[in-house]
Parts: C-alpha cells; sequence; structure tokens
C-alpha cells in the first residue's frame, strides 16, 4: 500500500507501528475479556466495553494529533492542497478503522457469550461504528486546546471521564445520556430499548461539527 | 508579477515580526532574504505562504486558495516528516497529495533522490535519517511537483557541498522554467551566488533590495590590495596606477609592505592587481605575498545591520 492520500498514509503508520499495534489489539482484549468471561451483569460488561470505545478513540486521535501537531506536520499538512475538512476526515476514519478493529475482538466474544436478536446485531453494529467515529471525533476536537502532549494526555482524559459520566455509564444521566452516541452502544448492548436510529444521527453532528472547525485547527498549528 | 507584497505588518505579541514590507518577486526570479536571526525572514514566508494571516498590508499571488496551494513548494526551517515511513513514502505522499499521477511522481521522486544521493536510503524509514538526509527529503518534497512559487526557509542548512551545488542547479532550471524562488538565509555568499536580488532584513523591516553587485557598488567601498616586497621600493610611481586612489609602504616584522586603496575596477580585480604588480616590478621590486580585499555581498549586511548607538 502506498500513502496516497493521508487516510491511507495514517493506516499504512498504524500498521508499520508494531508495537504500537499489538498493544492497540491486547489492551482491550486482556481488559474486557475477563470481564466479558467472568459472568459479571452484562450492564457491567456493555459499560467496559463502552468506555473502551470512548477511551481508544478519545485518547488515540486526540493524542495522535496533539503529537503530529507538536512535531511541525500541521504547518505542512496547512500548505497541501487538500481541504482540512478531508485531511481530518482521513485522519478521523483511519484512526475509527483501527479502534473498530481493536474493540471489535472483545466485542464479537461478548455477542457471542450473549447472543442478540438479528435485530439486535444490527443495533450493536450500527451503535458501535458510531461511537467509535464520535470518540475520534471528540479526540480530534479536544487535541485543539492543548500546546503539548502532557497536556493532550490531561485533557484526553478529563474528555473521557467527562464522555463516560454524561453517558450515564457510571449512573444515570438522564438529561445528558440520550444526547451522547456512547449510551446507545451500552443501550444496544444490553438490549434496552431505545432510539437507536438517533446514535448515527450524533455521531454525524458532531463529525460534521469537527470538520467544520477543522480549518481553525491548521491554522492553530502555524506560528 | 508572481508575488506583490505591499505595507504588510505582523506583530506576535510585542515583537514586531515584520514591520510595512513591501517587495515584489516575478517570474524566473530568485530572491534571497538575508538577515539577523529574528529579522522577520521566516515569518515573510509564511505570510506569503498564506500560512499565517498579515495584520496589515497585503499579498497578492497569482492564484488563490487551492489553485495556488497546488503551485507553491515549501521548505520549512523544522525536518518534520512522517518517522515511521520510509523516505520514499514520505514523498510519495506529497507528490500525490500536490497531484502529481503516480508514473510523473515515480520519475521525478526517483531522479531528485538520485540527484541528492539518497537513493540508497530511500527505502529505510525517516528516523533513521541524520539531519541532512531530512533536509535533502524536504527539498524533495518540496521540489517534486515543479511548483511556479518556491519558498525555502534556510535551505542549505545541513546539506553536504555536493547537495548544495544540486540545490543552486535545481533552483536555477526551476527559474527558468519561470517558477519565482524566495529563500531565506544566514550565508551571504551562498545569497550573493544564487539569487538575482537578495532583501535585507533587520528587525522585521527590509532595510534594502535589489542585485547583490549594485548594493556593493551602492556602498562605495574600496578595494584593498595588500603586498609585500622582499625588498622596499619607492610606492609613489604605484599610486599613479590607473584606478588607484591612495597608497602606503611600511616595513614589518615579515618584510616590507605596500598597501593599496582602489576603487572597484569594472574591468575586474585581477586586472587591477596586475597593474599594480607590474607597477611594482618595474621598480625591480619583488612580489612574495599578496592579500587583496575586495568588498561584498557581507559588507553590505555588515554596515546595514550595525547596531546603530542607543537602537534597542
Amino acid at each position: 500500500m502506498r500513502p496516497d492520500s493521508f487516510f491511507r498514509k495514517e493506516l499504512l503508520e498504524d500498521l508499520r507501528d508494531r508495537r504500537g499495534l499489538f498493544l492497540k489489539f491486547v489492551l482491550p482484549a486482556a481488559l474486557l475479556l475477563p470481564l466479558i468471561l467472568a459472568g459479571v451483569p452484562v450492564s457491567l460488561q456493555a459499560a467496559g466495553i463502552t468506555v473502551a470505545v470512548i477511551f481508544s478513540g478519545v485518547f488515540g486521535s486526540s493524542i495522535g494529533l496533539v503529537r503530529i501537531r507538536e512535531s511541525g506536520m500541521l504547518d505542512r499538512m496547512a500548505m497541501l492542497p487538500a481541504s482540512p475538512r478531508r485531511l481530518t476526515a482521513g485522519y478521523i476514519l483511519a484512526n475509527a478503522l483501527l479502534d473498530l478493529a481493536q474493540v471489535a475482538i472483545p466485542l464479537s466474544v461478548f455477542l457471542l457469550v450473549h447472543p442478540p436478536s438479528p435485530a439486535g446485531v444490527i443495533y450493536v453494529a450500527v451503535s458501535f461504528a458510531s461511537a467509535v467515529v464520535a470518540a475520534n471525533a471528540l479526540g480530534v476536537l479536544v487535541a485543539v486546546v492543548p500546546g503539548s502532549s502532557g497536556e493532550g494526555h490531561l485533557y484526553a482524559i478529563v474528555t473521557v471521564m467527562a464522555a463516560t459520566a454524561l453517558s450515564g455509564l457510571i449512573a444515570p444521566a438522564p438529561y445528558t445520556q440520550g444526547l451522547l452516541p456512547f449510551w446507545y452502544l451500552y443501550a444496544a448492548l444490553v438490549a434496552a430499548p431505545g432510539a437507536f436510529a438517533l446514535s448515527p444521527v450524533l455521531a454525524a453532528l458532531l463529525l460534521g461539527s469537527v470538520l467544520m472547525a477543522s480549518p481553525g485547527l491548521f491554522r492553530a498549528a502555524v506560528r | 508579477m508572481v508575488v506583490v507584497v505591499r505595507d504588510v505588518k505582523k506583530r506576535f505579541g510585542s515583537i514586531r515580526a515584520l514591520d510595512g514590507v513591501t517587495l515584489d518577486v516575478g517570474e524566473g526570479e530568485i530572491l534571497g532574504l538575508l538577515g539577523p536571526n529574528g529579522s522577520g525572514k521566516s515569518t515573510l514566508l509564511k505570510v506569503v505562504a498564506r500560512l499565517i494571516p498579515p495584520d496589515e498590508g497585503s499579498i497578492t499571488l497569482p492564484a488563490d486558495g487551492r489553485a495556488m496551494m497546488l503551485r507553491t513548494g515549501m521548505l520549512f526551517d523544522h525536518t518534520a516528516h512522517w518517522e515511521t515511513l520510509t523516505g520514499y513514502e514520505n514523498a510519495w505522499f506529497f507528490a500525490r497529495s500536490y497531484g502529481m499521477d503516480p508514473h510523473a511522481a515515480r520519475e521525478r521522486l526517483e531522479s531528485l533522490f538520485a540527484l541528492f544521493d539518497l537513493q540508497e536510503r530511500w527505502g529505510d524509514p525517516v528516523s533513521g535519517y541524520s539531519y541532512g538526509m531530512r533536509r535533502k527529503l524536504g527539498l524533495i518534497e518540496a521540489l517534486a511537483h515543479e511548483p511556479s512559487l518556491i519558498l525555502l526557509d534556510e535551505p542549505s542548512i545541513g546539506l553536504d557541498y555536493r547537495a548544495r551545488v544540486t540545490l543552486a542547479g535545481l533552483l536555477c532550471e526551476a527559474a527558468r522554467r519561470g517558477a519565482a524562488v524566495i529563500f531565506s538565509t544566514n550565508d551571504v555568499n551562498e545569497a550573493a551566488g544564487l539569487a538575482h536580488r537578495v532583501a535585507l532584513f533587520d528587525r522585521g523591516r527590509l532595510l534594502v533590495s535589489g542585485e547583490p553587485s549594485a548594493l556593493v557598488r551602492s556602498l562605495a567601498a574600496k578595494v584593498t590590495i595588500d603586498l609585500r616586497l622582499k625588498a622596499p621600493v619607492d610606492p609613489r610611481p604605484i599610486g599613479q596606477v590607473p584606478g588607484v586612489e591612495g597608497v602606503g609602504a611600511d616595513e614589518r616584522e615579515d618584510g616590507f609592505h605596500v598597501t593599496v586603496v582602489a576603487a572597484p575596477d569594472e574591468s575586474g580585480t585581477s586586472s587591477l592587481l596586475a597593474r599594480v604588480v607590474h607597477a611594482v616590478a618595474a621598480q625591480g621590486g619583488v612580489v612574495v605575498g599578496a592579500d587583496l580585499r575586495v568588498p561584498g555581498l557581507p559588507d553590505v549586511f555588515l554596515a546595514y545591520t550595525e547596531e546603530e548607538p542607543g537602537a534597542s
């Protein structure tokens, strides 16, 4: 594969980093599989998977982007004739693809242990994809703020915790959980009734907002 | 004109990075930006590249937005690359992003990697590249798509002599093709040798611009010839040599010295030197050493950037 586009370049970079790739696949499995196989309540397993999606998406995208900016590559990206929105979309989608793959293993085991109805599989698939894209979009948004990767870690942690709490994964958050796509993944996993169709809509709204703001991300990079 | 800069001002907090800069760069012209560190050269390049907006003033380019970006090649003063990708993959990404088709990109990149002596390392990850190799790769990425506006921030830093010669050749070739080249440098001699015109900056202000030879002439600096002779001669006949404006003589520890001051000669400094040596020889003098001091762009740099008393 040749890096003909930012999307392909991101994928190629992820595939080249063997150690990083190994950790990205092993960590979610190592944390989630014992939880899924231990027979703890399904709600806890579902929350664990959802938190893993939020964590890998927000953390991976924000820290990656902060590092790109620190290296000076964002200056160079700003000189490319491709639009910032297209570059940002390529970045989010490449990272989302990797996150989908890395959480797909524990998620598949969860679905084997707790087989859903055929409609439930669709709900899970749609809400899972939506949550992954939303988490990565959120990560890009968070990356605009910090000035260093140290700060980036701090902002990412705070965002993960806030998204987890506001999505009702720690305690019910009736006023906010319905506004975030992550709760819909949780609800789909526990087979709770919910307006699943809202999940991709919310993710698309979040993604759209990030893409709209992306020219500012590149402008902020250049000094 | 490819680039028209009019009264551009840019501040970063309390620092005046650009203070009313006005200059033009035409097709096929190579402009060298000279000046002390922090004089605004890099900021001007970024403003021209439209990476940072000016606070005041205007930049006019032949096209806007994506169309102009497609025609612009830029080398930054840092060496950022995608570290886990190979040098070739990095260059490939930029070549394709600038709209080159795969066949043209392959041919051009192979040629440039060979020109910069990087072909044996193009398949290695950039993380293993030295500083100079990274600079070469940056240049390949900036020049591969044959841009019509080339902006290079200190392009020769870290380059070996052969790569500098290659770079000079590539920039001259680009200028012949009609590209406008703007490069910043701290190497005055590089600017003198490569640029059609130089622009000298200090504290964000454009002090002077023009052809290097014209700037040197404007200083009205003198040529100084210091001759060491085997035995003393009468210096007065040397003072009669055409072009010579003054002559002095003194006995030093290492021999008898004749110092000649002359106006820069249209027929060349070597012709003047020959005439002076001939005048010495006519008196039976034997020259055992000569030191020639010809004014150049370094003198222009020093003359214009000298700290004024009381200046802050």
